[in-house]
């Protein structure tokens, strides 16, 4: 039984900028373990007697609070102070349990963060009185039910604005485009060529805007190849698009033919072009019957087609069903790691990693220019093409870096975060949602795990944007294409990045090192991946965070800080010494000298 | 200092005449040599190799290659033996293959060859597995080297393990000089626990007024695997005891191990064979002990050989690992990693001796009561359960020298049966057991999980375990003290050597280091985050505490999120892994109250871990870690280049190194004031005896991470680990691993 305790952790108390508003129930109680509700944050419902099922501690009586943000879960039952504290936007699904003639009413709450939680509360003698659980199935689904997502009432002024992190034009900028090889078109300015782009877009520079067009008949939703990123010597790049319309009868377009050509000949230290292809090939093969499929080796003469055999959104989200399943509430006493491979999640993780390296590796040893594409190019494409770029630049494993990364290849690019996590839609089972950027952000720990002096961001950065993904508290996550969110987010919503970069020490690590031209390659294997406990398990009281090392660096770094100081100290002090008396020979430290101090 | 000898030898590579060097120890002698051998190098091109030439030695195999400038060297430089060296005590198994006639044959001891091997491929106990190819050696003397190899690594009797030889040889050699500086080795240091007095300090050590030395086995009269000193109650006599040994197996008499602030003791014992006086017998010790507590409290007693694995299980487990880690191809064993990793059962072994060892601690802290651990023979499980309570129990431990006095302790003169566990003699396999290595394993958890609570690092623990198979130091020769004692006393005779000289002088224990490695590659044991007695950097000066600044957004308020939410902790699950609805609505059972001991652990953890203090691992099985560094440094399609966790190792070096620079600059100030740290007090430039690996870097050094940081460092697996099969995977190989798991729905659905 290990345990630690929640109280402190939970603990508010220095929150004093937080406008609190308690109900008069709960004021009484000692003011430091209350609901502290945010800016434009109020009060639905409340309710008392009301019994959390903790899956690790059994059954807790306590209050319960809901407002437009949270579900909020208080118990002074037994010895200490309980709290729950759940952002409703990480609820997935709402459930009402048992009869109706039973005398208790009790409710399931399935969350999007690998938990489910379990309440219940006596039969409402007022049969007009609504349970405070239909209360918060209102506003844990503001979309469904026609109301607002929280982003847009959270009135927090940070002094940081995230939505100035991103600016396409001086990221292109930073990585030397336009240059002679590639320029910038407006060509989707308006979104027209294609609405799930960005607007700006990198091409090849002897492709005339009217020739992209011709090009993106051809490719999936209009999804032209374009660049994503240059290799800053070689010239190698990565570029990404969706894939060709083939079809059945092996349509071919010469525009496409000739775009790809360009993109090749961009680099002049290659004559070859990889094309990576995310599907496995049957799947690759099985598009060809709905329009799709991939470049057959015969129409494009220079490029060789590489399939990475990662699997589709479906399977990923079963694979993450499994995972909660052996993970959440307990883990079994035998069989772990059999379990764990049976979730097949770890496997996933490992193909899009070898497939990130396998696009790091051809642009940097092979100075090799490669395309990345899986069938729309916004999921798996997405992945591959932000693990390599993480891999390839340390620009994106800074902490600014990192957002920048994000919100070029997942936002910009049109990751659709609306459908695949499901913001504020009670349709739980929709066939859209998919952990995606979930495995992403595992695949970026399991880096940080294999290279833990090469990012400036700690765990907690990540597990921060996880958080954040669901609790629909910032408007970062919100939408699913720059276009949808072009007008409103940044108008009306935080940015999560406006919260993040205000206080940057929480998210470093300071282990960090700035190393120049460090280009990671990880071990893709089983043996070095590891279940990221610090997240899947982290309810579980009886797995303890270890960050034990970040804190044992931050407090030598304090000591050399203090002794630094004392040696300046002394050293001048020796100087001065030395200047008013003429006999002493200057600036030698070891003669011997009147003690100041003693240190130890 | 090297006292061996360099042999030159010269011969022609085609028309180049080329001088070989080798190293000879002390006593060693070339036995036989073939020249122009290829050994393999996993690399990505199958031809690559290294040409030299490969030399049995009464001591090792030695393989001189021709190119003098190694690609990549190994970090850590063993004194005695070569990059390409394997000690013959460290190999396990010694085959040969004939290509064309697709002949193999395993070698023992005396053996004939019908054919000219054009492969030996020699299999080690350190789990490298090396691989050299005849193809252009002459076949007659590539057989005979064969021969020779798999004769003098089945040494026919103890006396024959090289160490015999070199130790003498040193002894005499080494005397000189060390008249001459008057020092004592360091490894002396660490208490040998062979005489009364290293059992009295820790007596009293631990306020152990109850117990007392007792010398009944003095010339092992009594027991002939107990040590000759053993600590007892003090309420019984020697006559007693006398008379109670002969109920014990091999009138083991039980022997206190150590002594709680609260009185309760830690106690050792092997069964009671003799039927009739077993109960008599057993009354009478636990009324001893009983008394021997401050407040007559009922020790506990706990039958190892009832609750935990044999030492069949953990060797078979041990194949098993070995198999997958090593012999089985990198990308099969790669397929189902996780599920053979749980099959081999290691791991399950690790936590249940670490679960098992962590509840006699319970006893001993929360129940006060003394634990008595009882073993049929108490030199094996016994062994592994002592230290390791004493491990979570006692800082003193987790230190370099208390820990080398632990294993000295509970280990080598409680009487573990090294000799036959690692079958030195490769006389009878069934004996052999890594009870050891997976000891080593456990504190390797332990320190994985409390980083800054030891002294040591797992550098350390695996050198250490590599020791145990270079047969020159008295620690993991012999399977008792009395086997000890009774062959250096012949060796002693034998090499003239003066009575009365200690036999640490004369045959070394591993712990002293300087036998193996420089001063500077033994800093490769000090762990830069040690919070205890000997650290030097947080003894003086307070450690800052970090607060964190104030937050924004509450919904994270500034703490770690694993932290945040819904934690109160508890016990059991209330319902296993099933569906959804059923999760929902199956009915909750009550979590069961909590047993003394769930509560003891419970309260515990609560509570943020003191490093100087009671430290308990965690224990589900998902805390359970694969130790990486020693089960696949050779592997080199595992290895992380320029990663892995020596460059938090490197980061921290540096920056404890910045601040004991910083220090000694603060004692050169302070004057000539006798520092406690004996670092810079023995005078000569403080640099020179800098404790750290790496060592502060110049501001003008270019940023970027040395190359050696692998994470195999310091090993090297390049040409240590050459499978036949995939000799050297392209990187494309291994990372196309799909299989099929996908339905044909899931297929059809693939145009999202």
């Amino acid at each position: 039984g290990e345990i630690s305790s929640p109280t402190q952790d939970t603990n508010p108390s220095d929150h004093s900028e937080l406008k609190m508003i308690c109900f008069q129930q709960a004021i009484r109680d000692s003011d430091k373990e209350e609901l502290q509700l945010l800016p434009n944050e109020t009060v639905q419902d409340m309710a008392q007697d009301v019994t959390y099922f903790c899956p690790f501690t059994g059954a807790l009586r306590g209050t319960v609070t809901v407002t437009n943000y949270r579900l909020f879960f208080k118990s002074m039952d037994r010895d200490s102070t309980f709290m729950l504290d759940l952002p409703l936007g990480v609820v997935s699904r709402v459930e009402r349990i048992g009869n109706a003639s039973s005398r208790d009413v009790s409710y399931g709450l399935v969350c999007k963060d690998v938990r489910n939680l379990r309440f219940a509360h006596k039969q409402m003698e007022d049969t007009l009185r609504k349970s405070i659980f239909e209360v918060l199935m209102k506003f844990a689904f503001p979309v469904s039910n026609g109301l607002q997502i929280f982003a847009f009432e959270y009135g927090q002024v940070f002094p940081e604005n995230g939505w100035k992190v991103y600016d396409a034009l001086s990221e292109y900028k930073r990585q030397g485009i336009p240059n002679e090889s590639w320029r910038i078109t407006k060509v989707n300015d308006h979104y027209e060529l294609c609405d799930t782009y960005p607007s700006t877009l990198a091409v090849p520079v002897n492709i005339p805007d009217e020739e992209l067009k011709r090009v993106a008949a051809f490719r999936a939703k209009g999804r032209i190849p374009v660049l994503s990123w240059i290799h800053p010597e070689s010239q190698a790049t990565v570029t990404r698009c969706s894939q060709p319309m083939v079809g059945v009868n092996g349509k071919r377009s010469k525009e496409d033919e000739k775009y790809l050509q360009a993109i090749m000949d961009a680099n002049a230290q290659s004559h070859k072009l990889f094309i990576f292809d995310a599907r496995p090939s049957v799947n690759a093969a099985a598009n060809k019957m709905k329009g799709g499929g991939y470049e057959s080796e015969d129409a494009y003469q220079n490029a060789e087609l590489v399939f990475l055999d990662i699997h589709n959104i479906h399977v990923m989200r079963e694979s993450l069903r499994k995972l909660k399943e052996v993970v959440y509430p307990n883990i079994e006493d035998s069989h772990w790691l059999s379990n764990l491979e049976s979730t097949h999640w770890l496997e996933h993780i490992k193909l899009i990693l070898a497939g990130a390296l396998r696009i790091a590796d051809k642009v940097e040893s092979g100075k090799t220019s490669v395309v990345v594409h899986c069938s729309d190019g916004w999921d798996r494409t997405a992945q591959l093409t932000s693990l390599s770029m993480l891999m390839l630049d340390s620009y994106y494993r800074t902490i600014r870096g990192f957002e920048v990364l994000l919100e070029k290849e997942w936002l910009s690019f049109g990751h659709r975060f609306q459908l695949r996590i499901g913001h504020g839609d009670k349709n739980h089972t929709d066939a859209d949602r998919s952990p995606v950027f979930i495995q992403f952000i595992d695949c970026v720990w399991q880096l940080t795990r294999q290279f833990p002096a090469a990012f400036e961001f700690n765990d907690y950065f990540l597990v921060t944007i996880l958080d954040h993904l669901y609790s629909c508290l910032f408007g970062t996550f919100l939408c699913n294409s720059e276009q949808q969110r072009l007008k409103e987010i940044p108008k009306r919503t935080v940015s999560l990045w406006s919260y993040i970069n205000s206080q940057l020490e929480d998210f470093t690590n300071p282990l960090y090192v700035n190393y120049s031209n460090h280009v990671l390659f990880p071990a893709v294997s089983l043996r070095h991946l590891e279940l990221w406990v610090g997240y899947y398990i982290r309810w579980n009281p009886r797995m303890r965070p270890q960050e034990p090392i970040h804190q044992r660096y931050k407090e030598l770094l304090a000591k050399r800080a203090e002794l630094q100081k004392r040696v300046d100290e002394l050293q001048r002090e020796v100087a001065n010494r030395s200047a008013s008396s003429a006999s002493e020979r200057p600036g030698s430290p070891t003669r011997s000298i009147t003690p100041v101090q003693t240190f130890v | 200092i090297y006292l061996g000898q360099l042999k030159y030898s010269a011969i022609t590579f085609g028309f180049t005449l080329v001088f070989l060097l080798i190293y000879l120890s002390l006593g060693e002698i070339v036995v036989n040599e073939v020249n122009f051998v290829r050994k393999c190098i996993s690399t990505e091109n199958n031809q690559e190799g290294l040409w030299g030439k490969l030399i049995c030695t009464n001591f090792k195999v030695s393989f001189i290659p021709q190119d003098t400038s190694p690609k990549q060297k190994s970090t850590l430089s063993h004194l005695l033996l070569g990059e390409h060296d394997i000690p013959l005590t460290c190999l396990e198994q010694v085959v040969t293959v004939n290509d064309t006639k697709g002949k193999k044959k395993v070698l023992g001891s005396n053996q004939k060859l019908k054919f000219n091997p054009t492969e030996l491929i020699l299999y080690c106990k350190d789990l490298r597995m090396i691989r050299f190819c005849f193809e252009e050696a002459g076949p007659e003397s590539a057989r005979k080297v064969c021969l020779a190899i798999a004769h003098y690594s089945h040494p026919a009797d103890l006396q024959l393990l090289f160490g015999f030889e070199y130790q003498g040889r040193r002894y005499h050699e080494s005397k000189g000089n060390e008249r001459v500086n008057g020092s004592t080795p360091r490894g002396l240091q660490t208490p040998i626990f062979d005489r009364s007095s290293d059992w009295d300090r820790e007596i009293k050590r631990t306020n152990a007024s109850e117990w007392r030395v007792c010398s009944i086995n003095q010339s092992y009269t009594v027991s002939s695997s107990l040590p000759e000193h053993i600590v007892v109650p003090s309420s019984l006599t020697d006559q007693d005891l006398m008379q109670y040994a002969s109920s014990f197996t091999d009138r083991r008499i039980p022997m206190w191990c150590w002594s709680h602030s609260n009185g309760s003791a830690l106690v050792r014992m092997a069964s009671l064979t003799d039927p009739l006086q077993l109960k008599k017998t057993e009354q009478k010790i636990f009324a001893a002990i009983t008394k021997s507590h401050p407040q007559r409290n009922e020790p506990f007693r706990s039958d190892l050989d009832k609750s935990l694995p044999s030492i069949l299980d953990i060797q078979s487990a041990f194949v098993k690992l070995r198999q997958i880690c090593i012999l089985d191809p990198f990308e099969e064993s790669e397929e189902r990693w996780l599920s053979t990793i749980e099959n081999s059962r290691w791991l399950e072994y690790v936590r249940a001796f670490l679960k098992h060892s962590a509840e006699m601690v319970y006893h001993l802290e929360g129940g006060n009561s003394s634990v008595i651990l009882q073993e049929e023979e108490d030199r094996d499980l016994n062994c592994v359960v002592s230290a390791l309570m004493q491990l979570m129990l006692d800082p003193r431990y987790r230190s370099l020298i208390g820990f080398q006095s632990l294993v000295q302790k509970e280990w080598v003169m409680a009487g573990h049966r090294f000799l036959d566990r690692c079958n030195h003699l490769k006389k009878n396999d069934k004996e052999e057991s890594p009870l050891f290595l997976l000891f080593l394993d456990c504190v390797w958890q332990i320190m994985n999980q409390y980083p800054a609570a030891f002294e040591f690092t797992e550098t350390y623990l695996t050198v250490l375990s590599d020791s145990m198979w270079i047969p020159l130091f008295s620690t993991f020769l012999f399977s008792s003290s009395k086997q000890r004692a009774q062959h250096l006393m012949d060796f002693a005779k034998h090499k003239a050597i003066p009575q009365g000289e200690d036999q640490v002088v004369y045959f070394p224990p591993v712990w002293e280091w300087s036998q193996q490695f420089s001063t500077k590659d033994q800093t490769l044991f000090n762990n830069p985050m040690y919070v205890g007695k000997g650290a030097a950097c947080v003894q003086n000066g307070e450690v800052k505490t970090f607060k964190r600044k104030k937050a924004y957004s509450s919904t994270l308020r500034g703490t770690p999120t694993n932290l945040r939410n819904g934690v109160k902790g508890g016990e059991e699950s209330l319902t296993r892994r099933s569906s959804l609805a059923n999760e929902l609505k199956s009915e909750l059972t009550p979590v069961k109250d909590l047993s003394p001991s769930e509560r003891f652990f419970k309260d515990w953890f609560s509570r943020p871990a003191d490093l100087q203090g009671l430290l308990i691992p965690l224990l589900m099985p998902s805390h359970m870690a694969f130790w990486k560094l020693f089960f696949l440094r050779w592997v080199p399609e595992a290895c992380i280049s320029k990663g892995g966790p020596v460059t938090t190792y490197h980061k921290l070096s540096q920056l404890v190194d910045e601040i004991e620079i910083l220090q000694s600059q603060l004692r050169q100030y302070k004057g000539t004031s006798p520092g406690n740290t004996p670092l810079t007090s023995s005078g000569g430039n403080p640099t020179d005896q800098r404790r750290m690996y790496f060592q502060a870097s110049s501001p003008d050094d270019p940023s970027t991470p040395p190359e050696c940081l692998t994470s195999s460092f310091p090993f090297t697996p390049t040409g240590n680990l050459s499978r036949r099969t995939v000799q050297g995977t392209p990187i494309s190989k291994f990372l196309n691993g799909a299989r099929i798991w996908l339905s044909t729905e899931t297929l059809a659905n693939d145009t999202v």
